[in-house]
């Protein structure tokens, strides 16, 4: 381990986040660089405790914070925060790279590069945190910067609702969070990890689960996990790159990381387990059937990026060490093809212009890097056998089966029936997006493959996707060290859950490959029927969450705040009167309750 | 004999002068007038509970705080003097009445 | 002559106030000295007040300084921005 690793692993972009802008005045190119060699030099420290993790070394190193609240800052390493923040530094280094090429021509780079690093520093710091209240801080900064980064291009309205729609979503969560961690603080007295892992046992059961339960409700906006989930796909309106590590490394894997850690710090109660394996197979599966309905190619990856968060929800609701080692793997797999996939789609997008998969096809032969590995990052997402998605899932899978009773059982099945629909959404954006003759809005266009810089990180990718799945070995050792977990059981490969995620690929395939890539039966025709139609136009509006959430919230928002609008008439002299009026009411209480009351 | 309630009451109703010219006038200048005579009001406060707390005893210290204040009126007096002639230049007028840019 | 509703009521609501204030000024005795921290600087009436409360002050000069650079950095700013000619004027001025 390098000296002071686990500090400047997230100091180290958070500070030279700030260098932006004054390297952005010498020239735009060192900008550009300098940006990625900052994350690169993070990440090399951050990888440079991987060693020392795998041999069984962990520690919390504390400095003084707020004496007088018996709070201290510090940074926790163990195998979780270690894992996630070289998780997210790697990705974040490699979209760095990547946007050298992709955003080369947009305006307003400085800020775009300071609000990537700053998102990137304030994540890691994240994982790093020793203390919820830490945590929360850095927690707020990422859910700036997200909203920032939506938001990047300000000129166009739906970007701007959309930052500000995920800034907003998010905040209910963040609520939630908030009102957990001040009743945990007022209930024992400390936020930091490790000493709650001692005193947590003074809590009584129902107080646990109502912290256990709001700090969910806070992994649950951010995570975008079912009440919560409307920003997301939203959220596509940012530049791909930015989309690629909201999915990716930062983020919506702070939901999860969250639950992971409280799954370490709190024991944990069964209403809890239920809540969070329940959301979660209830946002993979709703999430999965909403990517059928979708026509543009990032809110597919959205949708399935919710659905794939929802496994990891799940798996982690299980309340098993395997469960929670599972739902860790998944999210590196889903890292790693999740950031593939994205950037391919972002070439794509680079290339053709349009989100719209309607308008695309035929792409194969022109792109056929991007192709390739986005064939790599789709089998990985549908979960085909060598790819690193099939090992994790089926984890996920077989530990649902292991727990056996009802609720296992219903888990099981339903994380199939999304396996099934994962796959054909899976193939049907390959299929219009890549095969098939292309559009007649493609046949004016000059197409070519992406420049190299853009190629290289979507080739690497592609190649830890193929090997990652072979690593679970040491992976599980990995993470087995140094957490409270504690030496992971291996399910032994058992051939129910096995057979049923081949059979899933199968069910989920072969339809959709007719559908789509024969095209011997047309997609429109499925929609004609009354029943279908009516489901096809269910998923389509993504079960009316937004529009229930526009009649209630928005326009109940607004229209509270119309009927006091009339008070705002914008008369200095009216504004000093009311004051005035309330100085008068002031003393009169005074009077009345009997002189001031010191 | 003065006793801390009349200075007490003084300062008040000088409280109570100032807000009134912020109420009620149209004039930005009186209104900065205004802010000068609350200003005083509190400032005459300091030097009275300073002379009040301990009979026989005057705390230095807020003497040099109102010192200070007083520059510091001042300056606020100037800045505010600036805003005014700006806000002549831009709307052509001195009343704040006219001034209605966040009327919703 | 028609009457301003805003002076009006204004004046009605200070004298109101004021009222209101005297009654307390003289009703309550001030209550907050009890919470005064004590304070070793004070000085002896008996002694030449304008020297003590002077020389108090030179002890203090930090927190004097501190003033003075804000009047100055904001006299300085306040006269450039007066002073400034109106770029729109300008341009009109250039125009014509």
């Amino acid at each position: 381990m390098i000296p002071y690793s686990p500090w400047l692993t997230w100091l180290i972009p958070l500070v030279g986040s700030l260098a932006m802008p004054l390297l952005g005045k010498i020239n735009g190119k060192l900008r550009d660089w300098s940006a990625f060699i900052i994350a690169a030099v993070s990440s090399v420290f951050a990888l440079s405790m991987l060693p020392d993790i795998y041999n069984g070394y962990s520690a919390d190193i504390q400095v003084g914070w707020i004496p007088y609240f018996n709070l201290s800052a510090g940074v926790l390493v163990d195998s979780l925060s270690v894992f996630m923040a070289s998780l997210v530094l790697c990705i974040g280094t490699l979209i760095l790279l990547y946007s050298i090429g992709y955003m080369a021509h947009e305006e307003g780079l400085t800020r775009y590069y300071f609000l990537m690093l700053l998102f990137i520093g304030s994540m890691t710091g994240l994982v790093m945190a020793n203390n919820f209240l830490q945590l929360y801080v850095f927690w707020e900064m990422v859910g700036f910067c997200s909203y920032a980064l939506i938001g990047f291009w300000y000129k166009r309205p739906e970007a701007v609702r959309a930052g500000m729609k995920a800034f907003l979503v998010t905040r209910v969560g963040d609520v939630c969070l908030l009102l957990g961690i001040l009743i945990l603080y007022f209930n024992t007295g400390q936020l930091g990890f490790s000493s709650l892992q001692n005193s947590a046992g003074f809590l009584t059961a129902s107080s646990i689960t109502t912290i256990s339960l709001l700090m969910f409700g806070g992994a649950v906006g951010k995570s975008a996990q079912v009440p919560l989930f409307v920003w997301l796909p939203d959220a596509m309106e940012g530049p791909t790159t930015v989309s690629a590590l909201i999915h990716a490394a930062t983020m919506v894997k702070a939901g999860v990381y969250l639950v992971a850690r409280m799954s370490m710090v709190f024991p944990l109660v069964s209403t809890y387990l239920y809540v969070v394996a329940g959301v979660g197979v209830l946002t993979a599966f709703m999430a999965a059937t909403m990517a059928l309905a979708t026509f543009d190619i990032k809110r597919v990856l959205a949708y399935s990026t919710i659905s794939q968060l929802g496994y990891m929800m799940f798996a982690l609701g299980l309340g098993t060490s395997g469960g929670w080692f599972a739902s860790q793997f998944h999210l590196m797999s889903h890292a790693l093809f999740k950031a593939l996939l994205f950037l391919c789609a972002g070439a794509v997008i680079h290339v053709t212009g349009t989100r719209d998969m309607r308008l695309m096809g035929g792409l194969k032969r022109y792109m056929p890097v991007t192709y390739v590995s986005f064939v790599i990052g789709a089998l990985s997402l549908s979960a085909v056998p060598p790819f690193n998605g099939f090992w994790s899932k089926d984890l996920i899978l077989e530990e649902c089966y292991n727990l056996g009773g009802e609720f296992g059982y219903l888990l099981f099945f339903l994380g199939t029936v999304t396996a099934i629909i994962t796959v054909a959404y899976t193939i049907r954006m390959l299929s219009l997006a890549f095969l098939g003759e292309e559009s007649s809005f493609l046949k004016e266009k000059k197409l070519n493959e992406a420049p190299k810089v853009m190629t290289f990180p979507l080739v690497l990718l592609a190649s830890t996707c193929v090997l990652s799945g072979f690593l679970q070995p040491f992976f599980a050792h990995l993470m087995s060290q140094a957490t409270s977990i504690g030496e992971l059981s291996f399910p032994n490969i058992s051939l129910v859950p096995l057979s049923c995620s081949l059979l899933a690929l199968v069910t989920g395939g072969i339809p959709a490959y007719v559908v789509y890539v024969k095209r011997s039966f047309s997609p429109e025709r499925l929609t004609q029927g009354s029943v279908t139609r009516g489901v096809y136009k269910i998923l389509a509006n993504g079960y009316y969450f937004d529009v229930f959430y526009n009649r209630v919230f928005v326009k109940g928002a607004c229209r509270v705040s119309n009927s006091f609008r009339k008070l705002q008439t914008g008369i200095l002299n009216i504004n000093m009167l009311a004051a005035f009026i309330g100085f008068l009411l002031l003393v009169g209480l005074l009077l009345t309750f009997g002189g001031i009351p010191i | 004999m003065i006793s801390l309630s009349h200075y007490l009451a003084f300062t008040l109703i000088l409280y109570v002068t100032g807000i009134y010219c912020l109420a009620t006038k149209r004039n930005m200048i009186r209104l900065i007038l205004g802010i000068e005579i609350l200003i005083n009001a509190a400032n005459i406060n300091f030097i009275v509970f300073s002379t009040n707390w301990k009979t026989g005893f005057v705390d230095p210290f807020a003497h040099s705080i109102v010192i200070i204040s007083t520059a510091l009126a001042g300056c606020v007096s100037a800045v505010a003097l600036t805003i005014v002639v700006y806000a002549y230049r831009h709307y052509g007028t001195l009343d704040v009445r006219k001034l209605k840019r966040l009327k919703g | 002559m028609s009457v301003d509703k805003i002076e009006a009521a204004g004046l009605v609501i200070s004298v109101l106030t004021a009222a209101a204030f005297c009654f307390l000024a003289f009703q309550h005795a001030f209550s907050a000295f009890q919470h005064a921290v004590s304070n070793e600087n004070l000085v002896d009436i008996t002694r030449p007040i304008g020297r003590e409360v002077s020389w108090f002050m030179w002890n203090r000069r930090s927190i004097d300084l501190i003033a003075q650079a804000f009047v100055l950095f904001v006299a300085a700013t306040a006269c450039l921005a007066i002073l400034r000619r109106d770029t729109r004027e300008a341009e009109r001025e250039e125009s014509a």
